[in-house]
């Protein structure tokens, strides 16, 4: 560390330090500071930790930037300070620290150290976490301390206040009784937390929201006097007001002086008073107003900031739940509280009413059996109708005003029994056979089991007789076939009544419920379902009045059996006094006979006849009811105006709906079998019945009741009892509505009857359930065989047409899927015939489900035109790509076939004198292996003008066996059919139209074969010679089939003097066009070689002809002139890829010298010229690109290639080595280049050979000249001639050239030129000529001329010379 | 040896002594073809030769044919479109054997 310290750059506070004038501190101006505390500053400055340094024994303060902002208002005075002057209020803490420290003690360390702190205008409350570490000078003196501390105020409040809203959140589970409890609980709570809340008032407001009550508060005087005496509603009134009417808290101050003689300090952090408070509104869900204010005080120890506001905002919340369980617990107790009322004062009033509906009933029954039974003024027999009907219900209300009495009065302890001692089996058997014809009525059985009692019971007759009735009436009402069993028997002191039927029985779960008031089974199987549900109970109720039980065991479906068991001696009938009336028996069982036997009337079912003034313009009506009189009632009221159609439950209404589809449906709610509303669902299900517009008619009142039959779909609601009036109103606007609907239905009906297209409309199940006259013109299904449910008729035998099916299966399954789509599908007429349909369909959700509309068009024709069209297509383009007369004729009939649908085809050209004919399609053969039906056919088609088609009919003229039809004059084309195929009329017109197609396509291409031979003579012509100097081969692979002309081309030219000039070129291109190009430079080439120019003057001159050639730019051209005499050879390359020179004996080189431009490329360049030695039977290979340019191979792996085949085949005669390299070279899968190559043999130097003159020695002479010949590319068959013409003269000479018996050598000489061998054996000996005998001496001879052309023998003196030539083909 | 030349008696499918020649017959090796015709000829009216798989057959080797020709019936089975049928047919061979 420098002497110097360099403070301005260390933030503020080093500027700060550099500025401040330190001479007048106790640590003295600041150039005299110690090093100690240079190195301390320049430590604690540049850090962005909060650091202190306390200097000398005063404590000096300095510090960095990061620690400023904990002085607040302290800084800048505090820097320079004693820290005793700085923290003079916490200096009773934290100096003993320092003291200690000072003294040489260990380093401190304090954590969340509660500090009161006045560094912003209040004593505040912080929490600090710090440590005092000495700084020692070089003597381990202490110099000063070091302060690293962190300000934890923030997070040490947040945890705690955290920790008072979860404490706030316990009290939302707590089970309190009212807001007010609520209010103390959450004040219980917050007085844990005075440091946060010192204070705290809850207030409620009364109902009408004007006053506020004090409910809670702690830490202000207790009671709400005293708090209102010391906090002034002047001063809190406004704020409650405010806070009631925005619902947001508000901060209210200046209570200090207010407060502070109510205020009770605890003390935990300091005893100053509050001056500010907070005021929250207290909310509950579900209730929109403000409930009442919660007034917290807000410590004065803290300022109020973002942390405090979102505390009070989180207690709030906490607050709000607490009263929102509150109240709803409320509620709820008093919800239950105002049930346990009602039940109460249902009862009453079951009471009451019974007893004040005994009087008008009464009144009503009276006088209607008054006038029934009046004989003076007899009713009239309609009037009479009325009035029984009228005394029948009243005795039935009666009979039900009776029971709720009785029940009112059992409960009420006011039913007590008349007891009798009687004879309980005689009773029950009494009882049993009054209610006998309702059983037997109901078509059920009836059978009783009687036990003698033991002794008389003791029971209230009428009571039993309720007993028995009620158990009675509920089997038979709840029996519908089967029959009931009633039996009594003893049971040591208790007599047993069982009543047992067959019936629908009751679910296992409402057996416990059977015998409650009111309560009813659920089920829709009763005769009727008429009823209060308290029947059973009042039972129970009669029995225990006995003193005994009733029970019941039942299965669903399996019946029931209801078990009574009372003592024959009760205590209860001992203690009540013995009725002495006992054989006043009541007109109850009249009663309860009556009701069930009208069940049973309902059982036979009004059959819903026709009126016989049937008017079919009237609206029908049906009426669904179970209640006899209800139904004969609401015809009464309906027949005026409407035809009236009766059904007595749901079941039988739904079918009546289905037959006779009715204006209306009149139904009840309640029904057995099937009631109101599984009736409306039913005839909403069945798109035919969906609309008829359904009226229930209900005696469960209400809008409940109203609501439900509503929302099934019904279209209107009437409740009983109904007015006349109100009826026939309901039922008019209905029918009104229905005859609309129905009018719209007909309209659509004529409507869509109108369209040209077929319409259907289908439900979710697929099932078409209408359709117009157009689509039974269509499908030949009409209307009558409505609905078509798939597998539809018209569908194809999956069998039989799988092809078909398959289509429309398709068509059918995407439409389930995708709810639209438009096909054109095959369908099958009702006659039988196939046509295309073109189907569009949509889908719509109905209330049964996805319902389908779609339309129909018949496009069969519009289809086969479509075909025709691409049939023509497709056999256009298979014609197109046919060349010659064989591939149209194959690709026509290949077309033709499948469009027809034929299972054979023939097409065939006459044999002309130029060729043999042509057939194609017969199995094999020619024309004599034809079947004579189709040959005579297609004989007889030929002589027919084109676009003419001859039928041959089946056997017995069913059906067509074929089709024929003229293609030329020559040639025509037969399809044939299998047995009993029919062929429409459009199937002809289309096969005449192919057959004409095919035919211009044969025209097409005969011409073109013409044109081909043209070009192949033509390009034969340009080519290249076709007799070539011995020793070559040569080869043309063009790129362009059929083409055999192309861009390259090889020459070959006898020059003066044996010189032989070779050429291979390479023009830009294929085809006709570069074969144009090809044959101007071939022939300039060939005169310029002729004219006598080495290869480069050749190429330059060649380069002026390419400039007058379109097209002749950049061809390359290897120019060579071999002089075989002297084994050397001149070449040129004009940017051609290289010769390749392979020798005998192996090896292979690359002609690469005297390469330049292309042709035409640069006029002025210069070609060069190099030559190259031709040993023995050296070969050359001259090639153009194409048969080493491969795609992705680099040119010189391809001419290594060639080179390396060249040089493995330098022994094979040059044709077969041309083939090789075609065979090795060129990919099987075709060349995309032309390829021209010229192999050369350079010639075997002429042969010279001695053999001594023994006879063992001609075959290894043989052997040799074989060698030379086929080195001279002498074919095999001259060679073998040649070989024994030299051999004869070979064996002459061994044989008689010596007389002297030595051996003399035989010279044989051999050589090729110009097409010739010359050969030639020479002796020492004389020749002897043939002598008389032909025998064989002179044979050898006469096989030498036979074979050899020119046969010469030269006797001479010193031997004979045998001279010998043969001309040889190349 | 330029040529093997075997007879089998009553080898060929007449019954009669078959003479088989291949390779090549010239002046140095004619008397081996004499041997074997002789041989064959010794107890036989008719001797089939074969001459299939003979590659070369000079003056000499007709000289030995023309030479049993006259004792014997010779019988030449001989391969179109080769030299030998070519020079069995310009040594007028064909007027005193059958050729086949």
């Amino acid at each position: 560390m420098p002497g110097k310290l360099s403070l301005t750059s260390l933030g503020e506070m080093g500027s700060a330090i550099a500025g401040k004038d330190w001479a007048s501190t106790p640590i003295g101006p600041i150039e005299q500071w110690p090093r100690g505390l240079r190195t301390a500053i320049s430590t604690c400055l540049p850090s962005r930790i909060p650091m202190l340094l306390w200097w000398g024994p005063t404590l000096v303060q300095l510090y960095n930037d990061a620690y400023q902002p904990f002085l607040g208002d302290k800084h800048p005075a505090s820097l320079g300070q004693p820290a005793a002057e700085c923290w003079a209020e916490a200096w009773h803490e934290l100096g003993p620290m320092a003291d200690g420290v000072l003294a040489g003690g260990e380093a401190t360390y304090s954590e969340n150290q509660l500090l009161f702190i006045n560094r912003h205008g209040y004593l505040e409350e912080t929490y600090w976490t710090f440590s005092y570490s000495p700084i020692l000078d070089d003597d381990g003196a202490v110099q000063g301390i070091f302060v690293a501390t962190s300000d934890t105020t923030r997070r040490v409040l947040s945890e705690r206040r955290l920790r008072t809203v979860r404490e706030l959140g316990a009290v939302s589970t707590t089970e309190v009784g009212s807001a007010a409890e609520a209010c103390r609980a959450v004040l219980d709570v917050l007085a844990g937390h005075r440091t946060d809340v010192p204070f705290a008032l809850a207030h409620l407001f009364d109902d009408d929201g004007d006053d506020a009550a004090l409910v809670a508060s702690y830490g202000i005087a207790a009671d709400e006097d005293a708090a209102s005496a010391v906090l002034p509603r002047a001063l809190v009134d406004p704020a409650l007001r405010e806070v009631a009417t925005t619902r947001s808290p508000r901060l209210i101050s200046g209570l200090r002086e207010h407060v502070a003689a109510g205020f009770e300090a605890d003390g935990a952090l300091g005893s100053a008073v509050p001056d500010q408070a907070m005021v929250l509104p207290l909310t509950a869900s579900g209730h929109t107003g403000v409930l009442g204010v919660l007034v917290l005080a807000i410590s004065p120890y803290r300022a109020v900031n973002e942390d405090y506001l979102g505390f009070f905002d989180l207690v709030s919340g906490q607050v709000s739940t607490a009263l929102t369980d509150a109240l709803a617990y409320v509620a709820e107790r008093e919800r239950s509280a105002a049930l346990a009322e009602l039940d109460r004062a249902k009862s009453d009033f079951f009471a009451n009413v019974s007893h004040e509906l005994r009087t008008p009933l009464t009144l009503i029954a009276g006088p209607a059996a008054d006038a029934l039974a009046d004989t003076a003024a007899p009713l009239l027999p309609a009037q009479r109708q009325r009035l029984e009907l009228i005394q029948r219900n009243a005795r039935l209300l009666r009979r039900l005003v009776d029971e709720l009495l009785d029940f009112a009065r059992i409960e009420a302890g006011g039913l007590q029994p008349r007891f009798s001692v009687i004879d309980l089996a005689e009773l029950t058997r009494e009882i049993t056979e009054s209610f006998a014809p309702a059983v037997l009525r109901a078509g059920l059985g009836l059978e009783v089991d009687w036990s003698e009692l033991s002794r008389p019971a003791v029971v209230d007759v009428d009571m039993w007789e309720k007993i028995l009735l009620n158990l009675l009436s509920n089997a038979v009402k709840y029996t519908p076939r089967g029959g009931v069993r009633v039996s009594l028997a003893q049971d040591g002191d208790h007599a047993v009544l069982r009543v047992a039927d067959t019936g629908v029985g009751v679910p296992a779960d409402e057996l416990p419920l059977l015998f409650q008031r009111f309560h009813r089974v659920r089920s829709t199987r009763g005769r009727s379902h008429e009823g209060a549900g308290i029947g059973l109970a009042l039972v129970r109720e009669l029995v225990a009045l006995h003193g005994g039980t009733v029970s019941a065991t039942s299965a669903e479906g399996a019946g029931a059996t209801f078990t009574v068991r009372v003592p024959l001696d009760s205590t209860a009938a001992r203690d009540a006094p013995e009725d002495t009336t006992a054989d006043a028996r009541s007109p109850l069982a009249g009663a309860y006979l009556e009701e069930a036997l009208r069940w049973s009337a309902a059982d036979e079912p009004e059959a819903p006849a026709e009126d016989d003034d049937a008017d079919p313009a009237r609206a029908v009506v049906l009426v669904v009811e179970d209640n006899v009189d209800m139904r004969g009632l609401l015809t009464r009221l309906l027949r005026p105006h409407y035809r009236v159609l009766l059904a007595g439950d749901g079941r039988a209404g739904l079918a009546a709906a289905r037959e006779h589809r009715p204006d209306l449906v009149l139904s009840d709610v309640m029904m057995p079998e099937l009631d109101g509303l599984g009736l409306l669902h039913a005839l909403r299900r069945d798109p035919t019945t969906a609309a008829i517009p359904v009226v229930f008619l209900s005696a469960r009142a209400g809008e409940d009741a109203a609501v439900v039959g509503l929302d099934a779909g019904a279209d209107d609601y009437l409740p009983k009892p109904f007015s006349t009036h109100e009826l026939i109103a309901r039922v008019r606007a209905n029918v009104e509505l229905s005859r609309l609907r129905r009018g719209e239905a007909e309209f659509r009906r004529a409507l869509v009857d109108s369209l040209q297209e077929g319409f259907f409309v289908a439900d979710h199940t697929g099932a078409i359930v209408e359709i117009n006259s157009a689509w039974a013109s269509i499908t030949g299904y009409g209307p009558e065989s409505l609905p078509h449910l798939a597998p539809y008729p018209w569908l194809a035998d999956p069998e039989t047409r799988p092809d078909l099916r398959s289509s429309q299966d398709e068509a059918m399954n995407r439409l389930a899927e995708d709810g639209c789509g438009d096909f054109v599908i095959p369908l099958c007429h009702r006659d039988g015939h196939v046509l295309w349909v073109a189907l569009s369909s949509n889908s719509i959700e109905g209330d049964g489900g996805r319902i389908f509309v779609g339309t129909l068009r018949d496009v069969t024709a519009e289809r086969s035109a479509a075909l025709r069209q691409s049939a023509l297509h497709g056999f256009a383009v298979a014609l197109a790509a046919a060349t010659d007369v064989t591939e149209v004729l194959d690709a026509g009939i290949a077309g033709l076939r499948p469009v027809l649908g034929a299972s054979s085809a023939v097409a065939a050209v006459w044999p002309s004198d130029a060729d043999d004919g042509v057939i194609v399609g017969a199995p094999s053969g020619g024309f004599a292996d034809l079947p004579p039906m189709i040959a005579a056919a297609l004989d007889d088609a030929r002589r027919h003008p084109v676009a003419s088609v001859n039928a041959t009919p089946g056997p017995g003229g069913e059906g067509v066996l074929g089709l024929a039809a003229p293609l030329d004059g020559d040639a025509a084309v037969w399809l044939g059919f299998p047995p009993s195929h029919s062929v429409s009329a459009e199937d002809r017109s289309l096969f005449a139209l192919l057959a004409s197609h095919l035919a211009q396509a044969l025209l097409r291409a005969r011409s073109y074969d013409q044109a081909r031979t043209v070009a192949l003579t033509l390009q034969h012509a340009m080519l290249g010679p076709t007799e070539l100097p011995p020793g070559f081969a040569v080869r043309y692979e063009p790129a362009v089939q059929p083409l055999e002309v192309g861009g390259d081309w090889y020459d070959v030219v006898p020059l003066p003097g044996g010189r032989i000039g070779v050429v291979v070129g390479d023009c830009v291109g294929h085809g006709l066009a570069a074969a144009a190009v090809m044959g101007q430079l071939r022939s300039s080439c060939r005169a310029l070689m002729l004219r006598g120019g080495g290869p480069a003057q050749v190429l330059q001159d060649l380069d002026a002809f390419a400039e007058q050639i379109p097209g002749a730019m950049c061809t390359t051209v290897f120019c060579a002139v071999i002089e075989p005499s002297g084994g050397v050879l001149r070449y040129s390359s004009a940017g051609h890829p290289p010769a390749v020179l392979g020798h005998a004996g192996g090896g292979g080189e690359l002609l690469e010298g005297a390469r330049s431009l292309p042709l035409g490329v640069d006029a002025t360049t210069v070609r060069g010229e190099e030559t190259a030695e031709l040993k023995i039977g050296s070969v050359l290979l001259l090639y153009t690109d194409g048969l080493v340019e491969r795609r992705g191979v680099p040119l010189d792996d391809g001419v290594d290639a060639t080179r390396d085949v060249v040089a493995s085949g330098v022994d094979l005669r040059p044709s077969q080595l041309a083939d090789r390299l075609l065979a090795e070279l060129l990919p099987a899968g075709g060349h995309d280049d032309d390829v021209a190559l010229v192999v050369y043999r350079h010639p075997p130097v002429p042969l010279r050979l001695e053999m001594p003159g023994v006879a063992t020695q001609l075959a290894p002479m043989r052997a040799r000249l074989r060698e030379w010949l086929a080195g001279a590319e002498i074919s095999e068959e001259v060679s073998d001639e040649v070989v024994l013409a030299v051999g004869e003269a070979c064996a002459n000479a061994v044989e008689h050239g010596y007389a002297d018996g030595r051996v003399h050598p035989v010279l044989v000489t051999a050589s090729a030129e110009d097409g010739a061998l010359e050969l030639a054996v020479a002796d020492r000996g004389i020749w002897k000529p043939p002598g008389d005998d032909p025998g064989y001496r002179g044979r050898g001879i006469e096989m030498m001329r036979a074979f050899m052309d020119e046969v010469e023998v030269l006797p001479g003196e010193g031997g004979t010379v045998v001279r010998m030539r043969r001309a040889y083909p190349a | 040896m330029t040529a093997r030349i075997t007879s089998r008696p009553a080898a060929d499918p007449t019954g009669s002594p078959l003479v088989v020649v291949v390779g090549e017959v010239d002046l140095h090796n004619a008397a081996e073809l004499h041997d074997a015709l002789a041989t064959a000829a010794s107890n036989a009216e008719r001797v089939v030769v074969d001459l299939t798989k003979t590659e070369y057959l000079d003056s000499a080797g007709i000289r030995v044919l023309f030479a049993h020709a006259g004792r014997v019936r010779l019988e030449l089975v001989v391969e179109d479109n080769r030299i030998v049928s070519s020079v069995v047919v310009v040594s007028g061979l064909t007027a005193l054997v059958d050729v086949r």
